[in-house]
Order: structure tokens, then C-alpha cells, then sequence
């Protein structure tokens, strides 16, 4: 049996209804005993709970005679109790007086019979005495009729009072039930409200759950749109510069002063190419039968020039996909100083300033 | 203030020492004492006894009973109870555990169940009706620790269950019972 983590023991309806172990019960009683406001309210409340289960024995009557062994069990028989038991409406404002003057009057009446008939010669005296009681007793009956009535007057004074005040707790009991009622319905309606509200907020959570990954879903669409919007960019550039190109290669073929020179083959390689060129419209290489390149590797142009043996790098031959090797190059100073051009094989390793493994050649 | 004018005026006078307050009090509820000393005891003569003592005492030590936090017939079930039981452990040599001497001793005189509406027919009612609608293994539990005054361990080993399952047994019964005792105001937490 151990507290809860607020330090209050919870099992108070076992623990009143004594169904407990020792151990349990002696720590539990300790804790009450120290003082615990919340503790000691909820043992109390389980001891109702608890006494409420005495009101399921069966009806069983008292014995005979119980309540004359109750009495002597008590002292009260044998001290002027052995009378019949009053009921508690009658003992309420009863005396002892009220019966004395019945009494008293009747002994007074039989004695003064008894005296006048054996005694003859004092009749008279005796009769007088008789009419004196006769007096006496009226006057005691009036007396006794005016104490019954103010006994039973103050009796029905504190019976009225009795029910006024049982009227009154019936109304006070009633008002509280009805405001127990009223407050259970403001409860109700309260915890509904409450439950709507977390179904709402629920609702709006995943709502906003929901909204959260559209968003999420809609970024990612954006960021691939951008995407393909640049790329589509740089197609579009690319394509740009290659219909430029072309078109500077067709003009360049189709100038009237177009010179041309066929470039060598160097060492075993089958390969074959063609410059076409004119001094203010460019260069154009055609190359054919290239042999295979290695990964990553590439056909270079290199330009001889005047007054130098070292070549020049130009650039990258284009492969096409029939494997023609292509290359423009435009109109400049490099193009008027060509004095022979140079297609080599570069590993990916090559440098543009050493020309790699000569493929064809032409060489003033 | 708890119980009935008439009640309260009678312990009224059973503190002033007049006899015939407190037989018509022995009268008003001596016999539910009885019928549930009877029902503990199983036995006439003892139950009889117990109801003595309990009234012995209310007239012996009527400042035990604080009209402030009970009703006088809650504060008689509770003494005839702890009397009744323990008439029943010293068959057994089984001495009262510490509830009982709380609730009967000095350190209880505080501690009268509180039940304002004990007396109330529909109280005991609905007592009845809670532990009719208890299925009959929790109602069985509640009984024999009430009647028998047996503990948990107790009733474990009387109805060879495990001891966990007659806790939760208990612990349910009573949580329904406490709260059709709360609906019909009979409790207040």
C-alpha cells in the first residue's frame, strides 16, 4: 500500500471496511494520524460508503423480553423503572403531580364513607367532611384539567415547532437537491461543451496536419518545376548557341572564298579530316573514322602559327552520334595567325598546353 | 447537525442522564442494531449482548457520539459492528485490528460516518439496489469482509482466488456502491 505521487493513500473504503493487512492498515492509520486534511475527508466519506452496508441485514425482531434485560443491563429496572416503558411521545412533559391529586382525593372520599357509616353519631361532621372533599377534589379535578390542558398545549407547542422545523429541513434538503440538480446539468452541459471543443480541436489539428503536407507537397512540386524550368533555360541556351553556331557554319560554307585543306592521318590511326576556313567568317573541322577514345578522354585542335613550332590549343572537337568529329571555330587573331592544325587525343588526365597523342595533322 | 429533532433531543437528555431518552432511543433503533449483530453473529443471545454493550456505552460515554459528524444510527452500526466482530475473532483468538479500535476508541470519537441521509428509507434503498446490480463474485467479497470481517488475504485464501483479483473486485464494488450512495446524496465525495 503506497501513496499516490500527491502523497495520499486512495484505498480508504478497504481501509474502513477493515478488509486490509496490518502492515497496510498500521501505515495507513499513521498517515491519518498525521494530520492529512485530503485523507482524513476521503476516510471519512469511505466510512459512510461502509456503514451504508449495514442497512443490508435482513429485518430480524428483537427477542422477547430484550428490553426488560436491556433495563437490567442498564440499572434501571430495580430504581422505580419496572413500569411499562413510556412512549417518547408521552414521556415528553409528563409529571408525577398530575396523578397525586387523584389520589389524595380519592383516599379522602373513602375514608369519610367508611367513617360515616360506622360512626353515626358523627354523621353530620362527616358529611361535611365528604361535601370538604367533594370541594376538594372538584377543585383538584379543575386544577388537574388546567395543567392537562397547559401540559397538552405546551406539548402541541413543541410538536408544531417540531414539525416546523422538519418542514423547514425538507425545504432546505429539497432547495439543495434541486441546486446538486441544477449544478449536475451545468456540469453536463459544461463537459459537453468541453468534448465538442477537443473534437473541434482535433479536427483543426489534422486539418492543419493535412494542410502542412499540401504545403510540404506543393514547395517540392515548385523546387522541381524550378528545376526543369532552368534546365529548360539552358537547353534553350544551348540550343540557342548551337543554332547560332550552325548557322555560322553554313554561312561559312557557303562563302564564295572558302579555302579548305585536307589534315593527315599520323601513325597507324585510319582517321580523316577536312578544315574548311576563310579569315573573317571562321573555321570549320570536319573529322571522320576517329578511333575509339578512352573514359573521360577527348579530340583537341591545336593551331600552328606563324614563327612558332608549338601548337596551340583551340578547343574540343563535338562527336556527333554518326561519330563525325565537328568544331567551329569563329573569326579572330588566332584564326589569322593558323599556320597548320593538329587533332590530338587527350586522356582525362591532359593538359591544354601540351598537345596529347597526334591523330591527323597538316603542317606547313 | 446531523439526525432527526426528535433524535437530537433525546441524546439531549440521555447526556442529562434521563433513562427514558435513552430506552426510546433503544426502542427507535435497537432493532436494526440487533438485525445486524444477527446477521454478523449468526446467534441470538450474543447479538442480544452486543446490542446491550452498544447502548451501555451510548449511555456510559454518550460524549463518544458527535451529533456534528453523523447520524446516531451510523455511529450504532459502527460500535455493534466492531463489537459484533469482535465477539466473532475471539472465537477464532483473533484480537480487533486498529479500524476498528479508530472508529470505537478515543481517536475515533471524530470519525462517526457522516452519512446526513442513513436513516433515509431510499439511502438504504439504494444500498440494496447498488449491490443487487453487483456481479455476485464482487458483491461475495464486499460481504465477507463487512459480515465476516475477514481481510483481503482472508477472503483470497476463503475462496482460493489470487489475492489480486479479490483487491480488484473489491476496489470495483465499493467504487459502485460509493457512487450510487453519491446519487442519492447519501455520501458527498
Amino acid at each position: 500500500m503506497t501513496p499516490n505521487n500527491r502523497n495520499h493513500y486512495e484505498d480508504w473504503d478497504q481501509f474502513a471496511l477493515g478488509a486490509l493487512e496490518k502492515e497496510a492498515e498500521r501505515e495507513m492509520a499513521a498517515h491519518l494520524a498525521s494530520g492529512c486534511e485530503i485523507c482524513q475527508q476521503d476516510f471519512q466519506a469511505a466510512q459512510a460508503v461502509v456503514a451504508g452496508l449495514a442497512t443490508l441485514s435482513p429485518d430480524e425482531p428483537l427477542p422477547e423480553g430484550a428490553e426488560m434485560r436491556m433495563r437490567k443491563r442498564l440499572g434501571f429496572a430495580g430504581e422505580g423503572w419496572t413500569k411499562a416503558p413510556a412512549p417518547i411521545s408521552s414521556a415528553v412533559g409528563r409529571k408525577m403531580w398530575t396523578v397525586v391529586p387523584w389520589a389524595l382525593a380519592a383516599a379522602c372520599l373513602v375514608a369519610a364513607v367508611g367513617l360515616g357509616v360506622s360512626l353515626s353519631h358523627k354523621q353530620r361532621e362527616l358529611q361535611d367532611q365528604a361535601q370538604q372533599n367533594a370541594a376538594e377534589r372538584l377543585r383538584l379535578q379543575e386544577q388537574l384539567q388546567v395543567s392537562s390542558k397547559t401540559s397538552g398545549d405546551t406539548r402541541g407547542a413543541q410538536a408544531t415547532e417540531l414539525q416546523n422545523t422538519i418542514k423547514g429541513l425538507r425545504q432546505e434538503l429539497q432547495a439543495a437537491q434541486a441546486a446538486k440538480l441544477e449544478a449536475d446539468q451545468e456540469l453536463k452541459a459544461a463537459r459537453a461543451q468541453v468534448t465538442d471543443a477537443q473534437a473541434r480541436v482535433k479536427e483543426l489539428d489534422a486539418n492543419l496536419k493535412e494542410a502542412e503536407a499540401g504545403r510540404s507537397r506543393a514547395e517540392e512540386a515548385l523546387s522541381g518545376a524550378h528545376l526543369q524550368l532552368a534546365r529548360a533555360q539552358a537547353d534553350s541556351s544551348r540550343l540557342a548557341e548551337i543554332t547560332t553556331q550552325n548557322d555560322r557554319m553554313i554561312a561559312l560554307l557557303e562563302s564564295s572564298g572558302l579555302s579548305q585543306l585536307d589534315l593527315k592521318p599520323a601513325g597507324s590511326a585510319q582517321a580523316s579530316a577536312r578544315v574548311f576556313w576563310q579569315d573573317d567568317r571562321g573555321l570549320l573541322l570536319v573529322a571522320r573514322d576517329l578511333p575509339a577514345l578512352p573514359e573521360n578522354g577527348s579530340y583537341q585542335l591545336w593551331f600552328y602559327r606563324k614563327g612558332t613550332l608549338s601548337a596551340v590549343n583551340v578547343g574540343v572537337v563535338q562527336l556527333q552520334r554518326s561519330g563525325t568529329g565537328l568544331l567551329f571555330v569563329p573569326p579572330g587573331p588566332a584564326l589569322l595567325a593558323m599556320t597548320g592544325a593538329l587533332v590530338t587525343k587527350e586522356s582525362e588526365s591532359g593538359s591544354v598546353l601540351t598537345p596529347g597523342q597526334e591523330i591527323l595533322k597538316v603542317k606547313p | 447537525m446531523c439526525g432527526t429533532m426528535e433524535e437530537r433531543v433525546l441524546m439531549e437528555r440521555v447526556r442529562n442522564r434521563d433513562a427514558d431518552a435513552l430506552m426510546a432511543l433503544y426502542r427507535m433503533h435497537g432493532p436494526r442494531v440487533y438485525s445486524l449483530s444477527y446477521r454478523i453473529l449468526r446467534d441470538s443471545r450474543t447479538a442480544e449482548e452486543v446490542v446491550q454493550d452498544t447502548f451501555w456505552k451510548l449511555w456510559h460515554r454518550p460524549e463518544l457520539f458527535d451529533p456534528q459528524r453523523g447520524v446516531l444510527i451510523a455511529w450504532l452500526y459502527a460500535v455493534s459492528r466492531n463489537l459484533a466482530l469482535d465477539h466473532k475473532r475471539r472465537e477464532n483468538r483473533r484480537p480487533l485490528e486498529s479500524v476498528v479500535n479508530t472508529i470505537d476508541g478515543q481517536a475515533g470519537e471524530a470519525r462517526v460516518p457522516e452519512m446526513a441521509a442513513m436513516s433515509d428509507p431510499f439511502v438504504a434503498s439504494a444500498v440494496r439496489e447498488a449491490m443487487d446490480s453487483l456481479p455476485s463474485e464482487q458483491r461475495r467479497v464486499i460481504e465477507l469482509a463487512y459480515f465476516d470481517g475477514l481481510t483481503q488475504r482472508e477472503i483470497s485464501g476463503r475462496l482460493g482466488t489470487a489475492l489480486g483479483t479479490i483487491k480488484t473486485r473489491m476496489r470495483l464494488g465499493l467504487s459502485k456502491l460509493r457512487e450510487a450512495m453519491r446519487n442519492h446524496g447519501a455520501v458527498k465525495r
